[in-house]
């Protein structure tokens, strides 16, 4: 007890001891974490607390997916389709939806840099401006697919603008170049068509991925033909021939693990055999040069079943018209001309295969050309080198030579997000805006034009990439004032001259506001008349074909990571933690080999091997792949990166073997834990995943469904005003991934990190289930997205010994994280697996401003608490309170779950189950319908339609 | 000449100058906000200008 007794101290000394006392109360002062922050000038428009929608663009490759941003407070959240646009309808790519991190990524560029010095705008343009004026040479423009009319414009400006001219390629390392060759080859052109997969009813796929995740249209237009109303069917019929497995192999009715070198020799074996049925040839095309191609040698050779291609020949005969054969990126041009002269035999050009509103394609650099051009630059033949998009630092798939035309460069220009690989070796890094922030059209047919426009001001002090080289065009040019500085400014100058239609009744400005506020302006265009067939070209491709000799070693097959593509998102953990739909792994590549060529060479998953070709190797793990070719070996690319606190060192570099057709392959006794987000791939006989045959839904539809009396435990449950329920096709579903993205995106799923994934321990509220059936060599695959099914008896609920988990009255089973102490017996009780436990607090982890990305109407959850899908309560609140504003109850369709907004192939369905004329009532009685683990009594809310196969002849697979 | 001060006392202006300065300290790095933060940080989120949103649906 301290005596209230005088002490004695100096005036200097009491002073002193006060200032002491502020320095320290100072230093323990809680750092400020900059968390709320007054929005106390609010901008016109924006209302606190209620979203923006803007519609944009949002381009990978070749494709531009019409977007809606969806926006609060300024900041952008969320992505989903553009439902205004007539291809994706309202649905989009899993790789779109999480690029709005990339906006919010820590890494990002802020300033421009300057020979490695931090630096600002007008010194950076001191250091360019001046080389490029002075330019005699011609100046060297590395770019990614323009795909813009406008962008085209700009760089036919800045070669005016140049003294020294312009050298401009436009190169995506992902998107192959076989088929614009064999295009131009049997076409004379390079135009892309559009694959109608609504209008197929036989598919042939040969080593394409016809459903991976970027495929919206694809997959919507070949899920829109999976899920007939009874066993009668219409139904289409998908065969596949792969030497990988991809999301098509696992989705198709039949799929033959075959070599990629012989796929070219298959399609030509298809022609032959279809021309002996008496389907004429195009004119040109010889039938002699085809004569070589033997069906019955074929399957001999891969092992094939002689029946099945025979039945395959029938199918497409019949089929006609209606029928669709497509290559993938990585086969030889043959191989894809070999495609064109089926479909064009079966009348299928123009119809299933439609390019009549083709847009004018766009010559990319080849792997060849790309060298070429390096070699010119190690050579001092450019003045200076520009590289926007395309990071070809790390992808040029040739280290040396890139080193060699950086040093041939007097002046090496990055315009990018990133100080990545290519800005290292540059001079100059120019930060711009993410496609968020920035303007853009895009020109996917000619009959119609997409629009991209900022969701949000710039974050940091950037220029857009189209500004920076518009900026360069504007200080080089001689007539300066013809060019605007603003980059809106040139878009909208080009459009009121080239777009808006003469004589138009409404003022430019009405059309431009149109246009913005829907994203997409549908234009009138003449259709092209079906493309004619070049034989000469084709009995070219022929001969060739024959020629090919079997590669030694092992076939490679390199394919862009389903999550990080070519590398331009490996710096967004979303996309890392988001597993491969076919082998499940995170935070990684691996190197998948078939389970005979695994057990000969004695090698299990993770162990890892050194693959070489052409003096360049790579030491990589293995996985072993069922259902891979023998032979063939598979690996994805865009991993390995050198920049980028996500990305460094995640995974294994594989561009140095880009173009190498085969490798040979050497265990180095190594072994690396790889991060698989599932671990066992059977259902034991069990049934939790059912597939059927449609023969056996007829069969099944006869007996009836099963009347299975369930026990239980506790009182029925009411349900007063409506009860919440799911439905999900798994016929319709291709497994995509779309959802598992979406759901992380709109519920602030956090990252976890490979570690933890390794532990088991990430963090999905909703998953896809892949499992095998069947022999490893010719697995059957199944699909199950499985999140929260809401049981009404909930098991999770009955164990909480703290009643965080409960249920509403409107069927919920909700968590109370506040009350939730981390007993995790819920989890443990969970038949599904699908309860999360935040074992560090992941959300405080965050690095600013990623932050920004979290949905503010989604709590973050704190450390020790479990978590789970909550069928998106907060978009369930959100529907209510506009209903009730509107003064009308809550409709069919007014609540829709971030993964059914998601789902490309619109495989699941929400609503009311209490409304009986909700899809969701109707699905829930479906003859295919029943519910994963039924028999435990428990009542899951979630309604699964079988998957359903139309497998043809003597063929047929077993249903589950 | 040296000030006679309570320990009660002493600890009271302890305890006061600790807190004051605590809660002074915070409220002053508050107010400095917006002249410490360098422009372009995340703070300055905004709406696009000239861009074209819809209404929430």
């Amino acid at each position: 007890m301290i005596e209230d007794a005088d002490i004695r101290l100096s005036r200097r000394r009491f002073l002193g001891l006060m200032g002491a006392t502020a320095a320290f109360a100072a230093g323990c002062s809680r750092p400020d974490r900059g968390a709320i922050v007054p929005f106390n000038k609010r901008p016109e428009g924006v209302t606190p607390g209620l979203a923006d929608f803007y519609a944009s663009t949002f381009q990978e490759g070749l494709t531009a997916y019409g977007v809606l941003v969806r926006i609060r407070e300024g900041r952008p959240l969320h992505l989903q389709g553009n439902d205004e646009h007539p291809g994706f309808r309202g649905k989009t790519s899993p790789r779109a939806i999480a690029d709005v991190l990339r906006l919010y990524d820590p890494d990002r560029l802020r300033r421009p840099i300057v020979d490695g010095r931090p630096s600002d705008w007008a010194r950076a343009e001191a250091r360019i401006l001046p080389a490029l004026k002075a330019a005699r040479k011609p100046v060297l423009l590395l770019s990614g697919a323009l795909l813009s009319p406008t962008r085209r414009a700009l760089v036919e400006d800045l070669r005016k603008a140049l003294p020294g001219g312009l050298v401009h390629a436009a190169w995506e390392p992902a998107c192959g170049e076989s088929e614009a060759q064999a295009s131009r080859a049997c076409f004379g052109d390079e135009r892309r068509s559009r694959l109608r997969l609504d209008r197929a009813e036989v598919v042939v796929s040969l080593e394409t991925d016809l459903l991976a995740g970027e495929r919206t249209e694809e997959i919507a237009g070949f899920a829109s033909k999976r899920a007939p109303a009874g066993p009668e069917g219409p139904m289409n019929r998908l065969y596949a021939f792969e030497g990988a497995m991809s999301l098509t192999g696992a989705n198709s009715d039949h799929r033959t693990p075959w070599k990629p070198s012989r796929a070219a020799a298959l399609a030509f074996a298809l022609a032959r055999a279809l021309h002996r049925k008496g389907v004429p040839l195009p004119s040109g095309v010889d039938a002699a040069a085809l004569a070589p191609f033997d069906l019955d040698a074929l399957a001999r050779e891969q092992g094939a079943s002689a029946s099945l291609l025979h039945g395959l020949v029938d199918d497409l005969k019949r089929a006609g018209r209606a029928a669709l054969v497509a290559a993938g990126p990585a086969l030889p041009p043959q191989a894809h001309a070999a495609c064109h002269l089926l479909n064009a035999m079966l009348g299928a050009e123009g119809r299933t295969v439609d390019a009549a509103f083709a847009p004018p394609g766009e010559a990319l650099a080849g792997l060849q050309d790309l060298r070429g051009l390096l070699r010119s630059a190690a050579a001092g033949k450019f003045a200076a080198a520009v590289f926007w998009q395309a990071n070809f630092g790390y992808a040029s798939a040739d280290p040396e030579l890139w080193k060699s035309a950086a040093a041939g460069l007097p002046l090496k220009v990055r315009i990018g997000l990133h100080a990545d690989e290519t800005a290292q070796a540059c001079e100059a890094a120019l930060p711009e805006h993410h496609w968020l922030e920035a303007w853009g059209d895009f020109e996917p047919a000619s009959d119609l034009l997409c629009l991209q426009q900022p969701a949000v001001g710039p974050l940091y002090d950037t220029r857009q990439g189209e500004e920076i080289l518009l900026g360069f065009a504007r200080a080089l040019s001689k007539d300066a004032h013809a060019l605007p500085a603003d980059y809106r400014e040139y878009l909208q100058r080009r459009w009121r001259r080239e777009v808006y239609p003469a004589g138009s009744l409404v003022p430019f400005e009405s059309f431009w506001q149109a246009s913005l506020h829907d994203g997409v302006l549908r234009r009138r265009a003449a259709p092209r008349p079906p493309r004619r067939l070049d034989g000469r070209a084709v009995n070219a491709a022929a001969a060739a074909a024959l020629a090919v000799p079997p590669p030694p070693g092992f076939e490679l097959l390199l394919s862009p990571g389903a999550g990080v593509y070519d590398g331009r998102y490996a710096n967004n953990g979303w996309l890392q933690e988001l597993p491969d739909p076919v082998t499940k792994l995170t935070w990684g590549n691996a190197a998948a080999l078939s389970p005979s060529d695994a057990q000969r060479l004695r090698l299990q998953d993770g162990d890892v091997v050194r693959l070489e070709a052409g003096g360049r190797s790579a030491e990589i793990p293995v996985v072993v792949q069922p259902g891979q070719a023998p032979g063939v070996l598979s690996a994805a690319l865009g991993y390995g990166r050198r920049s980028g606190s996500v990305a460094s060192g995640v995974g294994v570099d594989l561009y140095p073997l880009l173009g190498a057709a085969s490798v040979s392959l050497t265990p180095t006794g190594a072994r690396e834990a790889l991060p698989f987000a599932q671990r066992h791939h059977s259902l034991e006989g069990r049934d939790a995943a059912r597939s059927l045959s449609l023969s056996e839904y007829a069969e099944s539809r006869r007996k009836g469904r099963p009347e299975r009396p369930l026990a239980r435990l506790y009182p029925p449950q009411r349900f007063p005003a409506r009860k919440w329920a799911m439905a999900v096709d798994l016929s319709a579903c291709v497994g995509c991934g779309a959802c598992v993205v979406a759901c992380q995106s709109e519920n602030n799923v956090p990252v976890v990190g490979p570690e933890r994934v390794l532990k088991g321990r990430e963090m999905h509220w909703m998953r896809i289930d892949r499992y095998y059936a069947g022999p490893p060599e010719r697995p059957r695959v199944l699909l199950q997205p499985m999140l929260c099914q809401h049981c009404d008896d909930a098991p999770c609920e009955s164990v909480c010994p703290v009643n965080a988990t409960n249920h509403d009255s409107e069927g919920l089973n909700q968590m109370a994280y506040n009350r939730c102490v981390g007993t995790r017996y819920c989890s443990n009780n969970c038949p599904y697996k699908v309860r999360r436990f935040n074992f560090f607090e992941y959300a405080a982890q965050t690095r600013e401003p990623a932050g920004l990305a979290f949905n503010p109407e989604v709590t973050v959850r704190p450390r020790g608490v479990m978590e789970k899908c909550t069928f998106c309560v907060q978009r369930i609140q959100e529907a209510k309170a506009a209903a009730r504003a509107a003064g009308r109850p809550l409709r069919e369709g007014d609540v829709e779950p971030a993964c059914a907004a998601a789902c490309p192939a619109g495989a699941i369905v929400f609503g009311d189950l209490r409304d009986p004329s909700s899809r969701v009532s109707k699905l829930a009685l479906s003859d295919r319908g029943y519910r994963v683990l039924e028999e435990l009594g428990i009542r899951p809310s979630v309604t699964y339609l079988a998957d359903l196969t139309n497998p043809a002849g003597p063929e047929e697979r077993r249903g589950a | 000449m040296p000030a006679t001060v309570s320990r009660r006392g002493f600890l009271k202006a302890l305890v006061l100058a600790w807190a004051g300065a605590a809660a002074g300290l915070d409220s002053l790095k508050e107010s400095l906000r917006s002249v410490l933060i360098p422009a372009g940080t995340t703070l300055h989120v905004r709406p696009p200008a000239h861009s074209v949103g819809r209404k929430a649906r």
